[in-house]
């Protein structure tokens, strides 16, 4: 069981440069860590790296130590830092609000898509249309441009982009639905906001 | 932003346990925009974290745990002045992957010094073995390695033979030297990743990043093979040419997957061959008939074939195998 003294004996042989002490502190809270980073993150190789950069923290600054009785406060604030940027970025992407979207229509689902393997699937499926439908898809999906300046950009007629973009999300369907069945739902709901 | 807490509070408790309403999102967006950093952090309960032991992260403890000691090792060797290139690769991302002509094999492959452990990976699974500089080695199938249990204090050397990725530790003033069968692989830089493949001919090397001294033990020519690039060498003759690496195709063997970002259908059929030690049947290369952009498991032959047949819809097929693995594959 880790006491208070424990943990005080090892931040001391820490802030002496001990890589054992380091190394037992790292044992000692990386799982909670990963489970909080995770629990806000919801992608692991994302929460990995906040774990990683906040224990890189502590060996670097383990010279500025204070003399206390646990290192929890410093690695959970540490973590807290390097997490806000991560879950803005989560909250306003676009794909986290289908993913959101889809997980509210199918409430009941068993074994519900993880966020962490929608982002990848729905990535996967688009990097892999055609090279126009991919883009128009982008442009319009995820710089919020608009067929006008869609087709400005890309040299189309505005026909044409919104063509494309039939195209791409109908395509988009098929390859999503060869994946996964449920997720039929979250391109329906593709299909209503960017179809028309 | 006092009056909402409360209701700031329940939103990032609804996104941690995924159960937000679009509305919901909505107005979480708003908040995450428009608070300050210390307000957001104040937001951010450790206390409510799930408990470890609901979820396995026993990789990740892993995974983080090598980068780290790799990383503390890299800066306590380096000198305090020195600058990294890559903050990441500082302490370490070197993969190095040779594989070698097992019918031709150099007899200057024999003269090495004294090793004291010689391992050989077991057929059919990899190998990972630490070495005393807490570099990392990862054999393939039916691949050896030699090496001391300490390292002299001018350099590394280590002999091999086979196929393996090499994470290897950086060390001011101690380059590593890899000992093949007909080749010599010196590590320059901080950080470099390699991936060779082989015929039966020859031995290639392809490097990633960073930089690399190849030297020929037949005719002495030696190379710098830069990022980029594929250095073959023809054991017969000794001799290195060198061409551009596919940039399309990139391999991150610590998470055993291949990444390849619009390839064509003859390179697609030509690297797959090759790499899972397959020949594809003329109806699964007529079926590959768009390009490919996904992800393949690096070492699941198996789970290689599942992904192309979903990507292009063919169902049962045949291989002429060398792989005895690839007997067995089947599609969903």
């Amino acid at each position: 069981m880790n006491t208070p003294a424990d943990e005080s004996t090892l931040i001391s042989r820490l802030k002496n440069g001990s890589k054992t002490a380091f190394d037992t502190i790292y044992y000692r809270y990386v799982g909670q860590l990963m489970a909080f980073c995770q629990s806000y993150l919801h992608v692991v190789e994302d929460s990995e790296e906040v774990v990683e950069d906040v224990f890189i923290s502590l060996w670097n600054n383990r010279n500025n130590l204070r003399n206390s009785s646990t290192l929890r406060p410093f690695l959970f604030t540490a973590a807290k830092n390097r997490l806000l940027s991560v879950l803005r970025k989560r909250v306003n992407s676009s794909i986290y609000e289908e993913y959101v979207a889809a997980r509210h229509d199918c409430p009941g689902e068993e074994s519900p898509l993880e966020y962490a393997e929608f982002e990848r699937m729905v990535m996967r499926c688009i990097s892999q249309l055609p090279t126009t439908q991919r883009k128009v898809l982008e442009m319009s999906r995820f710089e919020n441009m608009s067929n006008a300046e869609i087709a400005e950009a890309l040299n189309l007629s505005i026909q044409t982009v919104k063509n494309s973009l039939s195209l791409a999300l109908r395509s988009l369907h098929q390859k999503i639905k060869a994946f996964h069945g449920p997720i039929i739902t979250i391109i329906s709901i593709v299909l209503r906001h960017y179809g028309s | 932003m006092d009056h909402n807490y409360s209701g700031f509070k329940d939103l990032i408790e609804k996104y941690r346990q995924n159960t937000l309403s679009p509305e919901e999102l909505t107005r979480l967006r708003e908040m995450v925009n428009t608070v300050s950093d210390s307000e957001l952090l104040g937001l951010l309960d450790e206390n409510g974290a799930p408990d470890e032991s609901t979820h396995d992260y026993s990789e990740s403890i892993v995974r983080i745990k090598n980068s780290l000691d790799r990383r503390i090792a890299a800066h306590n060797s380096a000198p305090a002045s020195r600058v990294w290139i890559y903050s990441s690769a500082a302490a370490l991302l070197a993969a190095c992957i040779v594989t070698v002509c097992f019918l031709i094999f150099s007899p200057e492959a024999t003269d090495h010094p004294g090793y004291c452990n010689s391992t050989v990976s077991t057929l059919g699974k990899d190998t990972y073995i630490t070495l005393c500089d807490s570099s990392v080695v990862r054999l393939r199938s039916g691949s050896s390695i030699e090496y001391p249990q300490n390292f002299g204090s001018d350099d590394r050397q280590i002999s091999f033979e086979g196929e393996g990725f090499f994470d290897i530790a950086p060390m001011d003033g101690k380059p590593f030297v890899i000992n093949a069968p007909g080749l010599s692989i010196s590590v320059k830089g901080t950080s470099f990743g390699v991936v060779a493949g082989s015929n039966l001919d020859c031995t290639s090397v392809s490097l990633f990043e960073g930089t690399v001294d190849l030297t020929s033990t037949r005719s002495n020519e030696r190379i710098t093979l830069t990022s980029g690039n594929i250095a073959t060498l023809d054991t017969g003759n000794g001799h290195f040419t060198v061409r551009s690496m596919n940039p399309d195709i990139q391999i991150d063997w610590k998470n055993n997957e291949i990444h390849c970002l619009n390839v064509n259908p003859d390179t697609l059929i030509r690297q797959f061959e090759q790499h899972y030690d397959v020949a594809l049947s003329p109806g699964i290369k007529k079926a590959i008939d768009g390009n490919f952009t996904g992800t393949l498991p690096f070492d699941d032959l198996n789970g290689a074939l599942k992904v192309l047949g979903k990507v292009y819809g063919f169902g049962s097929f045949g291989i002429n195998v060398n792989d005895s693995e690839a007997e067995n594959a089947d599609m969903l």
